[in-house]
């Protein structure tokens, strides 16, 4: 699908409004699709087997004064 | 001509306890102090001075208080993100701007006025504290002190440019992937992020839920140190001390950091990496650390480089999520670089948060294996110094401070050094969890060594001209 079509329905699913300008500027070389792709290109190539979601960092173990 | 505004936070107390001068008389001369550099700065969103000489004259009233880490009226500037009773909290924001005055204080705020502390108006940042610039299309740009052609950083660059700048002795920031170092950084102050958890977040306007942490910004080592103290609760103060002892350096003698070991980590922190200025001032620190006694080893984190990954997924699906309706119903409310940050995190699903969330585990396990080798990591705070406002020098800014909120392991960020065209650069110190007395007491060896100029900057100087 084209990258256009596919931000554009995807604001419309998650209830943002992106118009064909925002779309557009999201499209610009180096901007926002860009960058998206890249944080998760770089999250997806992190090894992450044996580890479980942590939502923030437990110090509490022994950890904590 | 100095004035009593001049005065570091240390020594304003030490006067002040003595009773040598007053808290009217130090407010007096902030007050100036604004008069004079704000106009240009604008570091604050939010002032009123008959307020301020209100809190001043009542601590001038009050019993004498001994001990502890009583402020005895010093002033304190609060970052517009967070609650302080009775003014408007505005983040920054078109949102905000005409909200309710707040109803309480922050948590952080009302231990630092039960400890003396006078709050010194509200202090600009970058909209919602994200951006690292301060550049804020609302309340106007905030500016660099040193050259008011520059930012002075973000999100926290009211305080940083008003604590620079001797408006004030210390400030309150907020640090998400860096919002307290950058500013420091960029306007050569020092800043604290401590370990995440140990300063409480209530009445904190939150900028990602699981990153955010609230940090001291001063002048010297000793006043950042003397303001985490006044945000504590006595009790962590006491077990944040034993946490310490026996691991933490010797101020005296011909080698303070003997016994200490310390990592650099040039896979990150290279010529490569670094703006040049950057890079020389970092390696003159590592320099120093090894001459008063520390062990400098190499050392390296596999992955270290994916934490600001992790942290821009996390805290751009947080804070999407956070303003949705907002984006939703008014997305021109926003500024353009926010909004743009804002609809991006919708582009992120659950499973890349969940991932993300999955390497967070893995980055804090990492980083604490390391640790448990040394005794403290050495950094450079930003990869560049301040860029220009309205442009960006093309590095990431949060490139060395992003990693470290991810992992909430604590970190002081202190000016090492100026460019050639007299910009601030900086290092930063990490530690363990809740080894904040250790880092404060080695960044004091290291602040002695790179002798920052004491003098104010620049800009401020020639105004006094």
């Amino acid at each position: 699908m084209e990258k256009k079509i596919f931000l554009k329905m995807l604001g419309q699913i998650q209830g943002i409004r992106l118009d064909n300008g925002r779309v557009d500027r999201f499209l610009e070389p180096g901007r926002t699709y860009d960058q998206v792709q890249f944080i998760k290109s770089a999250l997806y190539t992190f090894d992450v087997q044996g580890y479980r979601p942590g939502d923030e960092p437990d110090f509490s173990k022994g950890d904590h004064p | 001509m100095t004035t009593l505004s001049d005065l570091d936070l240390t020594e304003m107390i030490a006067l002040l306890s003595k009773k040598e001068i007053t808290a009217t008389e130090v407010a007096e001369s902030c007050l100036d102090a604004v008069a004079r550099y704000e106009g240009e700065l604008n570091a604050f969103i939010s002032l009123d001075a008959e307020k301020v000489i209100e809190q001043s004259r009542r601590i001038d009233a009050a019993e004498d208080r001994d001990g502890g880490p009583f402020l005895f009226g010093a002033p304190v500037a609060i970052k517009d993100l967070i609650d302080a009773a009775g003014e408007v909290t505005t983040h920054g924001s078109s949102f905000f701007r005409n909200a309710p005055a707040a109803e309480s204080d922050a948590s952080v705020v009302a231990a630092l006025r039960e400890n003396g502390a006078i709050v010194f108006g509200k202090t600009n940042l970058h909209e919602f504290a994200w951006g690292g610039t301060t550049e804020n299309p609302h309340f106007g740009n905030c500016k660099n002190p040193w050259n008011p052609d520059y930012s002075p950083g973000g999100s926290s660059g009211g305080s940083g440019a008003a604590v620079a700048s001797r408006m004030v002795p210390g400030a309150l920031g907020t640090d998400t992937l860096g919002s307290v170092r950058i500013p420091s950084s960029f306007c050569g102050i020092v800043g604290l992020k401590p370990t995440y958890g140990l300063i409480s977040t209530w009445g904190v306007f939150p900028l990602g839920y699981t990153y955010d942490h609230v940090g001291p910004m001063a002048r010297t080592v000793a006043d950042a140190k003397r303001l985490l103290e006044a945000m504590l609760p006595p009790l962590d103060r006491q077990k944040l001390l034993r946490k310490t002892e026996g691991k933490r350096p010797k101020p005296k003698g011909d080698k303070p950091l003997k016994g200490l070991k310390i990592a650099c980590m040039p896979e990150l922190v290279s010529e490569k990496t670094c703006h040049k200025s950057v890079y020389k001032h970092y390696l003159k620190a590592v320099d120093y650390l090894r001459e008063d006694g520390a062990e400098i080893v190499e050392e390296r984190i596999p992955g270290i480089e994916t934490a600001l990954m992790v942290g821009y997924v996390m805290t751009l699906s947080q804070a999407a999520e956070i303003h949705h309706e907002r984006l939703a119903e008014n997305p021109d409310g926003f500024g353009d670089d926010v909004r743009e940050l804002l609809e991006s995190g919708h582009l992120f699903s659950a499973v890349d948060y969940i991932r993300a969330q999955r390497a967070r585990s893995k980055l804090v396990d990492l980083a604490k294996r390391s640790m448990e080798k040394v005794d403290a990591w050495i950094w450079p705070t930003t990869p560049a110094p301040a860029q220009r406002i309205g442009e960006s020098s093309g590095a990431d800014l949060a490139m060395f401070t992003g990693p470290v909120d991810v992992i909430g392991f604590p970190s002081i960020a202190l000016p090492s050094g100026l460019t050639d065209d007299r910009l601030p650069v900086s290092v930063q110190v990490v530690a363990e969890p809740f080894a904040e007395y250790r880092l404060f007491d080695l960044a004091a060896v290291l602040e002695n060594r790179l002798c920052f100029p004491k003098d104010p900057p620049d800009w401020v100087k020639n105004r006094n001209r």
